[in-house]
């Protein structure tokens, strides 16, 4: 089900909401913890049912788990090789079902052999939870864990505002909202904005980021075709495309979530304003960075073993972070460039070298920019196609770049655009204007015609997924 | 209570203006959904969305003959064909995929076809799938509560006030020689094709065949008189390609039964036509006079067809 859908906003949300605080209104707790459990699974289920027992054994697994681990009890194999267990356990899982058939592919083109590819769908939001449940497996490890209520622990997995595409969550952030009394009641300024945060972020994904993906996918599947021009349109597209379709599904779980009572962290900080790609990792998809900073990169060492082993540790850590995004060689390079621009740098600051202010944040964007064409691109040769269009003087004329709109969608097209544009590089970050949300007329002027605007296009457009959805 | 106010406040309006917005959009009723009127109604810009909603009630209740093909079929202006009342369901590169989904959609509701007549060409065949994210049944609640409807009304006081004209009729014709004098003479790419750019040999998708046959099998299935017309080729375009041009005739004629009737405008009686350049716009679509020339063998076939009903 997607958030962006008639289904979700007419009748998923709407009557989940009402019977779970209806159950909490008559103190039914422990049911209404239930409920919204059960409904996330049909939640997830909406798409592919037989991906159910997946995510439930994964659950119940890191759950017994992640309880032993956390028990002072004496358990008969040690507690680091039950760890590992877990973590192999959960690793084989995303492995199988994510990268055989990556291996398999480079296998038999090392090889020269025939091996059959296994053509498994990847079952939905996999990455997300296992990455969840590690975290967790390692605190509990770690000690950092309590022995949490089995209801509450599998509403941290479970709930469906962040289940699909994140935020990644965190234990210790998530089971103390779950357990405390006063989340249990129903409270109008959370539902307020939540929804208000929520329409927001639905207009990001089906007025701005859909708008973007009609170019960007048109260029991307003609990039063989494409101007010097197109090409940059076409990277640009994307580059926007991904922002707020991403952004806009975390504002859409962070509202959601918060009508529940239930404050999910931010994942997003303005992210094409960074002054240089440290600042960048620290406002783009924040709660994976996190993860990465702390289950990975910290553990392998961090910045504490010398300046070439930080390097390292740092070329690792996101070379990881690519292959995590999907099983391809577009993604390990695309994580390579990103571990290598944290390395130079790392290098530069060490120099003390500053530069100008505007012309950081020019090399900072378009790195980025230039990166994604690999995370976007379908294979290695699309992207070298479009990047060497992008870098040289071609005489191509182009294949009609805007032939995928009509003319009256020109107007349309030319204010969201520009509107997106503008609005990413100069206007506050919502979560900062979500902080100082009042109940005056400004607020509900702009809440009422968001909703509007929010409803004319989710009824024109054919619900897209999200691009998150395939990571 | 501030904020319970103010939310149901701002969702009662938002509700209310919301709901005034479709009930316009219902009343105005561009796509001729619910109301039983008469009245003329023009496909809009977005071809595919425009004639599949015409197949839920302007069409069966109005029409009693389809012309179902990609855009050279598109360009057989319907109302100039005699004894029915044919609505040019044809599409600007539309596959047998997308052709039955609109067959299919009108022979649901209650209607009055009698006739249909097919455009028959490879390119029809050469894709299967819907081309685009439209002609879904979403669309029928989009056009009265969507942005969509919102761009059709300005599209259509652009038109109402001289600035844009409307390449289509009421019946579905699509004026591509006005489109292309509109565009300043410049060949559209989704329109156009030089001879010179085109390379002999087409593929053939199996699923769209089997689209052809499931069109041609509804047809038989619901009693409906049939004709097909092989579009005519520019005679220099056929001839590079004309033994696969040939089977792939062959192939689709032998889906015909013996009543219905097939035009082959592609034979060595049509090589005046085809070899006259004045006849087409562009490698394959047809000029204004190629246009007439069409119709008027249409029409006698439609005579034709009429009068072998008659004596049945």
């Amino acid at each position: 089900m997607l958030f962006n859908s008639y289904i979700f906003i007419f009748a998923f949300l709407p009557v989940v909401f009402i019977v779970y605080f209806s159950l909490l209104k008559r103190r039914l707790i422990i049911a209404a913890k239930a409920f919204l459990i059960c409904f996330s699974l049909f939640f997830y289920s909406w798409w592919n049912i037989s991906y159910l027992p997946l995510i439930l054994g994964s659950m119940i697994f890191n759950y017994v788990v992640g309880n032993s681990l956390a028990s002072t009890r004496n358990i008969k194999i040690s507690r680091s090789s039950l760890l590992t267990f877990g973590i192999v356990i959960n690793l084989s899982l995303l492995g199988y079902f994510k990268y055989t058939d990556f291996f398999i592919g480079n296998f038999n083109w090392l090889t020269s052999s025939d091996v059959g590819l296994l053509h498994l769908a990847l079952p939905l939001a996999i990455s997300f939870f296992t990455f969840q449940q590690i975290a967790y497996l390692v605190d509990s490890y770690r000690g950092e864990t309590k022995e949490y209520d089995f209801l509450n622990y599998a509403l941290f997995v479970t709930f469906f505002p962040q289940l699909i595409a994140g935020p990644i969550v965190h234990h210790k952030h998530m089971m103390p909202q779950f357990s405390n009394p006063r989340n249990l009641v129903k409270n109008y300024r959370h539902i307020t904005v939540g929804l208000f945060v929520f329409s927001i972020g639905l207009f990001k994904k089906v007025v701005i980021a859909d708008t973007f993906a009609i170019f960007a996918t048109h260029g991307f599947d003609n990039n063989l075709s494409l101007s010097t021009l197109e090409a940059w349109l076409t990277s640009l597209s994307y580059t926007f495309q991904l922002y707020f379709d991403f952004s806009g599904y975390t504002d859409m779980a962070i509202g959601a979530a918060l009508m529940f009572n239930i404050k999910l962290p931010n994942n997003f900080n303005s992210p094409y304003k960074a002054g240089n790609i440290q600042d960048f990792w620290r406002r783009w998809h924040i709660t994976l960075s996190s993860f990465l900073r702390d289950y990975i990169y910290i553990p392998l060492g961090g910045n504490q073993k010398g300046r070439y082993l930080t390097y390292f540790n740092l070329m690792i850590t996101f070379v990881i972070g690519g292959f995590w995004h999907g099983a391809g060689w577009t993604f390990i390079i695309w994580g390579a460039m990103h571990g290598t621009a944290l390395i130079v740098h790392r290098i530069w600051s060490n120099f003390g070298y500053k530069l100008n202010k505007i012309v950081a944040w020019f090399l900072t964007f378009n790195f980025v920019n230039i990166a994604w064409v690999f995370f976007r691109a379908e294979d290695l040769n699309g992207a070298v196609n479009i990047l060497l269009v992008m870098f040289s003087v071609n005489t191509n004329n182009g294949f009609g770049f805007f032939d995928v709109i009509t003319k009256i969608d020109i107007p349309f097209m030319l204010i969201i655009i520009i509107g997106a544009v503008i609005g990413c590089f100069c206007l506050q970050n919502l979560n900062l204007a979500n902080k100082k949300f009042i109940p005056n007329s400004r607020y509900r002027f702009l809440f009422i015609v968001v909703l509007i605007i929010d409803l004319l296009y989710i009824g024109s457009i054919q619900p897209k997924e999200f691009l998150y959805f395939d990571f | 209570m501030i904020f319970k106010k103010f939310l149901l406040q701002s969702l009662l309006v938002t509700g209310a203006i919301y709901l005034s917005v479709v009930l316009l959009f219902v009343v105005l009723d561009d796509y001729g959904l619910f109301f039983k009127d008469n009245r003329k109604i023009y496909t809009a810009e977005n071809e595919r969305t425009s004639k599949y909603l015409f197949t839920y009630n302007y069409i069966p209740s109005y029409f009693n003959g389809l012309l179902l093909g990609p855009s050279l079929g598109d360009q057989i202006d319907t109302s100039l064909l005699n004894g029915y009342k044919i609505f040019n369901l044809s599409m600007n590169g539309a596959n047998t995929t997308e052709l039955y989904i609109l067959l299919n959609n009108v022979l649901k509701q209650e209607h009055q076809i009698k006739v249909i007549i097919l455009t028959l060409h490879e390119y029809v065949t050469e894709t299967s799938g819907r081309k685009t994210s439209h002609m879904v049944p979403q669309e029928y609640y989009a056009s009265f509560s969507s942005i969509d409807a919102v761009k059709l009304q300005i599209r259509k006081l652009i038109v109402s006030q001289g600035l844009a004209r409307n390449y289509f009729n009421e019946s579905g014709y699509m004026n591509m020689n006005l489109a292309k004098t509109i565009n300043g003479g410049k060949p559209t790419p989704l329109m156009l094709v030089s001879p010179e750019i085109v390379t002999p040999g087409f593929e053939v998708d199996e699923n769209a065949m089997k689209d052809l046959e499931n069109i041609i099998e509804l047809a038989h299935g619901n009693d409906i008189a049939l004709m097909g017309y092989f579009h005519p080729d520019p005679y220099s375009l056929y001839d590079g390609n004309r033994a696969q041009n040939e089977a792939y005739k062959s192939r689709v004629k032998a889906m015909f039964f013996r009543e219905d009737l097939v035009i082959d405008f592609n034979t060595d009686a049509f090589d005046f036509f085809r070899k006259d350049n004045s006849n087409f716009m562009d490698g394959s679509h047809l000029s204004y006079k190629g246009e007439d020339f069409i119709i008027e063998h249409l029409n006698k076939a439609l005579k034709m067809l009429s009068d072998n009903k008659a004596l049945k």
